[in-house]
């Protein structure tokens, strides 16, 4: 996530009829770009962008790792203190532990060190290229075993203890405004909508054609045509890639996706893993989770009955059968 | 007749028949001896496949079948070349039908023609002899007709989309 003041939130724009009879706004929070289409038939259509706005600087603003006054990073400093968060901290450090728990702590938020080891202290500019940072000073030290993360909540207190490890909300942090999002505008009276921030989309009702709503899965590649395009309806998609996030460290090559047991950037031989959910959320998880099985992500999924579509460090690409009725078109 | 009454006249015929019949008898064996044949070994006659040693001649017949001989081992000997000629075209026919045949031909059958094909005219023409040669006749190659031209669909464009996943996750 981003700090506040380094990438400011963008003004409402765009908000007007599209040839495709859809509402449509944008603007910036958490690192990436939020886009929101709304059905035609959406009541107060600018108020529902303006909620959704407010909602994601509000997830930003409690649960950003690049500022320590947020909510998290009080929280993270606390350690085995109770610390006091606000209601979006709170559930999504409790979505997180649910997650740990879910994956058999394959998903393990405590990667904040690591992450800030290879130099991920402040929102990087990866957009504009190649990024390299000074080597670091010391060795890396492999990752010891961690037990298993038990963070404690006090919800009449509204007070959570994360431990001695510092923890990272980012990507699940992203799912959850997704979620509460749809949430909001469901009860706003919306039917049919499609928020997407950052490549994590939250879709609602058929889309403005009902027939789903579709959206291209990238080529991690940097290709101009997606590597899949997929219907979803009442569903959520999140990829986890290494297409943009990925810096350089003196002569190491090195990305944001952490592997817990190892404390090393994971997911050896993929690019990306695009997984569809009823959850926005537990799409961002279980996306984040089969990338770090590297090439034995096939079996996870299966195992899983995960909805996944992976392209491989080659450029190849595959997908679970749970995931074949989402295609509507693939790259040969 | 009437014999004379004295001694020498008695013995004049035995003293003229016995040098005669010695004379006879000379002539007789000596007679012999040139009609006679000789009871000299004839040679038998050389197996084609192991050519002798030129000898030199001792008499007109020896001589005799020496140029046979020859000739005999100059025969096979252009046979032999004949057939490796024929064999080095049949070899070359195979290879410029199995490089038409492309893959379909298989390693396995090249590498058993070559080395078939190779030793039998290896050993014929190496040794020189005029043994009948087991040449290697490859079976006909087969006409491998050449693979339709793959019919190339274009794929078709990706459909428009309301949005895409994988920029930043």
């Amino acid at each position: 996530m981003s700090t506040p003041t380094s990438i400011p939130a963008a003004p409402l724009t765009g908000v007007g009829r599209r040839p495709d009879d859809l509402w449509h706004s944008s603007f910036r929070a958490m690192a990436s770009a939020v886009r929101v289409q709304l059905g035609l038939t959406t009541p107060r259509p600018a108020e529902c962008h303006a909620q959704v706005r407010a909602l994601f600087d509000e997830v930003e603003r409690q649960c950003t790792r690049f500022d320590p006054g947020s909510d998290l990073m009080r929280a993270n400093a606390a350690g085995d203190a109770w610390q006091p968060v606000g209601d979006r901290c709170f559930a999504a450090i409790e979505a997180a532990a649910q997650a740990h728990v879910m994956t058999g702590g394959r998903f393990d938020p405590r990667v904040l060190r690591t992450l800030a080891d290879l130099g991920y202290t402040t929102s990087l500019a990866f957009a504009e290229g190649d990024l390299a940072l000074p080597a670091r000073t010391t060795a890396h030290q492999p990752a010891r075993p961690k037990a298993p993360w038990s963070p404690g909540f006090d919800r009449s207190a509204g007070a959570v203890r994360v431990g001695p490890e510092p923890v990272d909300l980012g990507g699940i942090g992203k799912g959850l405004a997704l979620r509460w999002s749809g949430d909001l505008l469901h009860a706003a009276g919306a039917d049919t909508f499609l928020v997407d921030a950052g490549g994590d989309c939250l879709a609602a009702g058929a889309g403005p054609d009902a027939t789903g709503w579709r959206i291209g899965v990238e080529d991690p590649a940097g290709g101009s045509d997606p590597v899949a395009v997929l219907s979803v309806q009442d569903a959520a998609c999140a990829t986890s890639s290494v297409r943009l996030r990925h810096w350089r460290v003196g002569a190491d090559d090195v990305h944001h996706l952490i592997d817990p047991s190892t404390g090393r950037p994971g997911g050896a031989g993929l690019r990306s893993v695009t997984v569809v959910a009823p959850d926005s959320a537990r799409a961002e998880v279980w996306s984040k989770t089969l990338f770090l099985y590297g090439e034995l992500i096939g079996s996870a999924a299966r195992k899983h009955g995960l909805a996944a579509l992976w392209v491989y460090a080659d450029g190849s690409h595959e997908l679970s059968t749970a995931m074949t009725p989402h295609v509507i078109w693939r790259r040969r | 007749m009437i014999e004379p009454a004295n001694r020498p006249s008695r013995w004049g015929a035995p003293l003229l028949i016995a040098p005669c019949a010695a004379v006879m008898f000379g002539a007789a064996v000596w007679w012999a001896g040139e009609a006679t044949p000789t009871t000299a070994s004839t040679p038998a006659a050389a197996p084609v496949t192991s050519a002798p040693a030129a000898a030199t001649p001792t008499n007109a017949g020896d001589e005799r079948l020496h140029r046979e001989l020859a000739r005999t081992l100059a025969t096979r000997r252009k046979e032999a070349a004949a057939l490796q000629r024929r064999l080095r075209h049949l070899k070359s026919n195979l290879a410029h039908a199995r490089g038409i045949g492309g893959s379909t031909a298989g390693s396995s059958g090249s590498d058993t023609v070559g080395s078939s094909g190779s030793d039998t005219a290896g050993s014929s023409g190496g040794g020189g002899g005029a043994g009948p040669a087991t040449i290697y006749t490859p079976p006909p190659a087969r006409v491998v007709a050449p693979p339709p031209a793959p019919v190339v669909v274009p794929a078709p464009p990706p459909p428009p989309v309301h949005s895409t996943t994988g920029a930043s996750g």
